[in-house]
């Protein structure tokens, strides 16, 4: 009886948490640049224009999920479903994150911060920050990861993949990351192919051929040329600074998760985790608007986690 | 560690009021709001998607009744070029885009020449609007596409949306007159020669940079000083500068609207500013293309 008052009690948790951060559409279509950007994408959608294959920009064949926001109306279930799926896997890998490895009003403080995130972008890049820092600590505490978790990510990353080519990257990095992971062979193969296959099968029925993915990929790399630097985000046209300071500070705190016990898959670990912020400050910089926001979200997140991480058996992290 | 993670956070949070982030309050207004939405949507979410799309075609119907004025009612496909496509999508038209479709997107010679590749796309009409971002300057956004504009495109109305440009029947002859080199090896400030009574494309290759431009970019602002000798900062990309900058000095011209909007000023100087030295490239070359119309 105790067990299932628990066990609903975290449902409950779980389920408040998740319409916490769900973002169910509210913008209004209205005249600026940003929304009618944002509206446009999911135009080409609705009408078979690809990102990567018929146009070209920093999203792939379902772009749309980039943005939370819904303007066409054919398009609002598929998209609230996707939306609703990726944001339930966040909420699964966070609660379960936090139950195993986070302790103290650190970790509700890191839960806390989670759900007043407002930018969509600054959520994801601290999912795939998290996603890491998941796999690592399940290796250094010696524990096995929850296989529905990962499964549930991976999807989740996946179906990213499809809507930024960056988060295509960083799906690939997470995906290497699960099967250094302490979870059973039997498991590692069966993640990989369930991921693969689904993948695949979402690229055909989009019509999207490898051949288009690889010249979104392409097209993207040319894409991170794009910078302006146009620095009014800070007085005095600090952004870059600000951005240097922000990323070597969370550079030194992922410097520190290298360690000899667990030997070259720290390392690994470790580069994801500086990938995933490198991909995040670049975003920061490249405009001087609420982009910047992502990696300092980034920098508050990841310092809470570590503060916030159960520190046991003279743990040094 | 501790401690440094204590600071880390200390600083990050200093550097978001810094940034006017809004801090927690406004963070958390704009939480409630987000659930409160959410919330709605669960209890009654069929008025809810009634009352989006109720706003939708509202919206809609604003920006056609708009155009459905200054538009002719046979136009369904329209190109556009500008930096919000929002009349196209709202306005029910079939956007025949570019790959790049936002002007200032085509920022690197990569992304220009993939848009070049496919300017028989564009249709018969096109709806151009000389606006960017960021203060940037209008003729850096994708030079070559806007050159094809004004060789096959010509002026049919204003709108309120832009200019509708309709194809040319026969296209504008454009001859390269000649080709000037220069090299320019400047500290902070360079200065641009210009020529007296010619439209130009300049292309700016850029030396060595003092410091990888990864970290700290090299924050450009060019100076455009016009004959009645009012000055204007701009915001400047080197990324961009490699595809071209177009320099129209002329005071008025047989190319107008496309190429040059009525009122701009004839230019008589360019100068471009880098800072902070440690960042900007020890010298540049140009190269100077003289567009002449026949």
């Amino acid at each position: 009886m105790k067990y299932l008052v628990k066990n609903k009690i975290s449902w409950l948790f779980y389920l408040l948490f998740w319409i916490l951060i769900l973002r169910v559409p509210s913008e209004l279509p209205i005249y600026t640049h940003d929304s009618s950007s944002e509206a446009l994408l999911e135009y080409f959608f609705e009408n078979n224009y690809l990102g990567g294959r018929d146009f070209v920009q920093n999203v792939g064949p379902l772009g749309f999920l980039s943005y939370p926001d819904i303007f066409n109306k054919s398009i609002f279930w598929p998209k609230l479903l996707l939306l609703t799926f990726i944001t339930s896997s966040i909420a699964l890998v966070f609660l379960n994150f936090k139950r195993d490895f986070l302790d103290g009003y650190y970790a509700y403080l890191f839960l806390f911060f989670c759900v007043i995130l407002t930018n969509w972008d600054s959520l994801l890049y601290l999912y795939f920050f998290v996603l890491g820092l998941y796999i690592f600590f399940s290796i250094y505490s010696n524990k096995e990861p929850d296989f529905k978790t990962l499964l549930l990510s991976l999807l989740s990353v996946f179906i990213l993949a499809l809507a930024k080519s960056f988060y295509f990257y960083l799906g690939l990095g997470y995906l290497v990351l699960t099967l250094l992971s302490n979870t059973s062979l039997r498991n590692k193969i069966l993640l990989c192919t369930i991921t693969t296959l689904l993948l695949f099968q979402g690229l055909k029925v989009l019509n999207f051929t490898i051949k288009d993915f690889f010249s979104l990929l392409n097209a993207q790399v040319y894409f991170t040329e794009m910078y302006v630097s146009n620095l009014n985000t800070f007085p005095l046209g600090l952004n870059s600074y600000i951005g240097l300071v922000l990323i070597v500070g969370i550079t030194l705190q992922i410097l520190r998760l290298i360690n000899k016990t667990m030997g070259i898959r720290s390392v690994v670990i470790a580069l994801y985790l500086l990938f995933v912020s490198l991909v995040c400050y670049q975003h920061s910089t490249i405009r001087a608007d609420v982009h910047i926001t992502a990696l300092l979200d980034l920098c508050i997140g990841s310092s809470l986690i570590f503060l916030g991480y159960k520190r046991k058996n003279n743990a040094k992290i | 560690m501790l401690k440094f993670n204590k600071i880390f956070l200390g600083l990050t949070i200093s550097f978001a009021f810094i940034a006017g982030y809004g801090g927690l309050s406004s963070s958390l207004i704009l939480t409630e709001a987000r659930v409160l939405n959410t919330f709605n949507f669960f209890i009654n979410h069929r008025e809810y998607i009634l009352d989006r799309q109720n706003r939708f075609k509202e919206t809609q119907y604003d920006v056609r009744k708009i155009l459905r004025n200054s538009i002719p009612a046979n136009v369904r496909d329209l190109g556009y070029f500008g930096f919000s496509p929002y009349p196209i999508v709202y306005g029910n038209f079939n956007f025949k885009a570019l790959p790049v479709f936002t002007s200032f997107a085509a920022s690197t010679p990569y992304l220009s020449e993939i848009n070049s590749r496919a300017y028989w796309k564009l249709p018969d009409y096109l709806l151009v609007n000389y606006v960017t971002i960021d203060d940037r300057y209008i003729y850096q956004d994708d030079p070559f596409q806007q050159v094809y504009i004004a060789q096959n495109f010509e002026f049919l109305k204003n709108t309120d949306y832009g200019t509708l440009l309709i194809r040319r029947k026969t296209p504008l002859n454009l001859e390269k007159l000649s080709v000037d080199e220069g090299e320019a090896k400047c500290k902070s400030i360079c200065t641009i020669p210009l020529d007296e009574n010619k439209s130009m494309l300049i292309k700016f290759r850029f030396g060595e940079a003092r410091f990888s431009g990864l970290f700290i970019h090299p924050y450009w602002t060019m100076v455009v000083t016009y004959a009645d000798l009012t000055e204007h900062a701009y915001k400047f990309s080197p990324t961009s500068a490699r595809i071209g900058l177009l320099v129209n000095v002329l005071s008025s011209s047989t190319m107008y609207p496309a190429f040059l909007r009525a009122g701009d000023k004839k230019i008589s100087a360019i100068q471009l500013e880098c800072r902070p030295l440690i960042s900007c490239p020890r010298d540049f070359s140009y190269r100077m293309e003289r567009l002449i119309w026949k």
